[in-house]
């Protein structure tokens, strides 16, 4: 096996950079609860940053790149539906939820109704959602290590796993602001820089364009008359993709709606909003990661239709999922391939060190602090506070590590996907109806999350359990592989029924709430959620 | 009242009588230095914010108001935009001699997806952040 020796000192750099800069941060600041104090000063660049670095993950770091190349046209709306999430997150949470000053989507749920059970019922989804979200970025690690150095996939799982899980249970949410911030912009470079190249060595988009479609070259020509690459639909809509779901409409619109309404719900994404100065410092926060994502995600598929002309071989073996660590190796100078693959395995690696990250705090922080410290031992002190969250770290990164090692067969992309729809059917409606109306109840909520989420978990549960996404084209197995079409309206519609018909239960101090939600800080009252 | 968030801090001590009274604007709540104690002594508790609400005239009114404008202007954006989404794919379906037309070099289904959306989504988003926070201004002067 050939050993790639730049990549493998990128992912050692990448590694000790983290852990540095988290570590110096850490001694800046002296407790957890500083960092959000002075997380108030953090101005929305730094923090769009720091988002965008927690939300660019494996998926879409090496997943849409191989996806486009896989399937085609189809895959561009995973990256739309991504970027356009955060536009609904603007629209309809990000400024209330930063004033209403819950810490956490649980807190939200306990909050807006002073009824504990809803921080259990969010709990229970957000570590669904978290473990979900956290197995494939191990696919992604299993694979890059396995690209780089030729060593098994589990060691990359084990490894990257092991690292993330004592990184996260030693250091805590300190200072990883700075570390996601600083992960985003080596992203944002690792997956710009080698199109450029390649675009400069190899000829414009348009040429590229005609070449995986009408005029491809001897190796893709005959990995499609193989049967192992598609054909001329690849760049048309409803393609593989969609026909390989049958119902090609339908599939589209649902895959559209599950990425779109998902990314209001994340749980992970959501906590930092919390960390901007005001309701409006939110929404520009949000305008900048819009900027930066926007700009990341016109890199994939211009990655992916490279893919496709290059390194058509990787159709064999269905190994398009390692795309960006391949193709750099296409290129005639082998200093510059070197080169750029060790900085695309940077990239690969800093995707999931700060995804995986964002997740691990999140999953161990619902169990240490909803759980534990919330729920089962209220009276728990300090240490044993920490101790619990740290055990919680171990515990959710073994269970990561477990799942990660069953991924190898299904899609990168098409796991995220899955977390989105079910965040769109368990969130979304919540936090919507929570923040805009004031007729819901705590038990018309608890409803809704509770249906939808339930659903949308046990479809999907059921198509992994059935095949790898790879569905007989009925009906009824589209809507089980995308289920988020049918559980968002069927979530908003449960919570809307159920309030009505337990409208004496609507909270005394709905009103309060929405003062808090609404008003801007400028009338004096600090609405934060302090106390 | 119980600590919704995480971690839970340690218990606030009882604060010097008119130290940490920041009314007369002595202490500025965004001050990082300040420590969290006394960031708690300086907000309202429940009681008092639920004052504030009942006392301003026509407050409950300006409020819900408010909220009215803001969710209309959320939805009209959400509905621009879902319309130019959802269309997409019908127009795919419907007019594929129209989206298949090159321009540089690529299809306009293409064009229109892997890069003009983005910039399509970002202005939206600049015009409703503009928006809310004039209304939000309009609000905050007809209250103070």
């Amino acid at each position: 096996m050939d050993v790639h020796w730049l990549s493998l000192a990128a992912f050692v750099a990448i590694a000790v950079a983290t852990v540095a800069v988290g570590l110096f941060a850490t001694r800046v600041v002296r407790t957890t609860h500083d960092v959000y104090i002075a997380s108030r000063a953090v101005g929305p660049v730094l923090n769009a940053s720091a988002i965008s670095g927690e939300y660019l993950s494996a998926a879409s770091f090496l997943g849409v790149a191989g996806m486009v190349m896989k399937f085609g046209y189809d895959v561009l709306w995973y990256p739309v539906g991504y970027a356009a999430g955060y536009l609904l997150l603007l629209l309809f949470v990000a400024a209330p939820l930063r004033r209403f000053g819950a810490y956490t989507l649980p807190d939200f749920a306990e909050g807006r109704f002073n009824v504990p059970a809803m921080r259990r019922l969010a709990v229970l989804f957000v570590l669904l959602i978290g473990v979900f979200y956290m197995l494939p970025q191990m696919k992604g690690a299993g694979l890059a290590v396995q690209t780089v150095t030729g060593l098994p996939y589990w060691v990359g799982v084990v490894g990257v796993g092991g690292v993330i899980a004592l990184n996260v249970a030693l250091g805590g949410m300190k200072g990883i602001t700075f570390v996601q911030a600083f992960q985003f912009w080596v992203k944002a470079f690792a997956i710009s820089l080698p199109v450029f190249v390649l675009l400069a060595v190899f000829g414009s988009y348009g040429a590229h364009w005609e070449q995986a479609t009408a005029q491809p070259p001897p190796a893709l020509a005959a990995a499609i008359a193989s049967g192992h690459a598609p054909g001329a639909n690849w760049g048309l809509p409803f393609g593989p993709l969609a026909e390989q779901q049958g119902h090609a409409l339908l599939f589209t619109y649902s895959l559209i709606v599950a990425t779109v309404f998902g990314t209001a719900g994340l749980p992970h994404i959501l906590v930092r909003f919390y960390t901007n100065r005001d309701g409006h410092a939110a929404r520009q926060t949000t305008l900048v990661v819009l900027a930066l994502i926007g700009w990341f995600y016109l890199f994939p598929p211009i990655l992916g239709l490279l893919g496709r002309v290059h390194a058509p071989d990787l159709y064999v073996g269905d190994r398009t999922d390692a795309l960006l660590l391949e193709l750099p190796g296409r290129l005639p100078q082998p200093w510059l391939a070197e080169l750029l693959r060790a900085v695309t395995a940077a990239g690969a690696f800093a995707a999931f060190l700060s995804t995986t990250s964002g997740l691990l705090v999140a999953v161990a922080g619902a169990l240490a602090h909803d759980l534990y410290a919330q729920t089962f031992r209220p009276g728990a002190d300090q240490r044993e506070r920490l101790l619990a969250f740290r055990l919680a770290a171990l515990l959710a990164g073994a269970v990561a590590i477990v799942g990660g090692l069953q991924m190898e067969r299904y899609h990168i992309n098409m796991l995220v996907g899955w977390a989105f729809a079910i965040s769109a059917s368990a969130f979304f409606p919540l936090l919507v109806l929570g923040i805009w109306w004031r007729g819901l109840t705590a038990i018309g909520a608890a409803a809704g999350t509770l249906l939808g989420g339930t659903l949308a978990s046990a479809a999907i549960l059921y198509t992994m359990a059935t095949s790898a996404g790879e569905q007989p084209a009925t009906l009824l197995a589209t809507l089980l592989a995308q289920p988020a079409i049918w559980t968002i309206p069927v979530a908003f519609g449960t919570t809307v029924v159920v309030s009505l018909l337990t409208r004496e239960r609507v909270p005394p101090d709905v009103n309060l709430k929405m003062l808090r939600l609404h008003a801007p800080e400028a009338l004096g009252l600090r609405t934060s959620y302090l106390q | 009242m119980r600590a919704p968030f995480w971690p839970r801090q340690r218990a606030v001590p009882a604060a010097a009588p008119g130290v940490l009274d920041g009314a007369d604007g002595s202490l500025d709540p965004l001050d990082d230095e300040l420590p969290l104690e006394a960031l708690e002594a300086l907000l309202p508790d429940e009681q008092s914010l639920q004052e504030v609400a009942e006392q301003t005239p026509y407050g409950e009114i300006l409020l819900q108001d408010l909220i009215r404008r803001q969710l209309r202007l959320a939805v009209s954006v959400a509905a621009v935009f879902l319309i130019v989404l959802f269309g997409l794919p019908l127009m795919n379906l419907l007019f594929p001699e129209l989206m298949h037309m090159q321009l540089l070099g690529l299809p306009l289904a293409w064009l229109a997806l892997a890069a003009l959306m983005y910039p399509f989504i970002w202005a939206l988003a600049l015009y409703y952040v503009a928006t809310s926070k004039k209304y939000d201004d309009e609000f905050t002067h007809l209250v103070k």
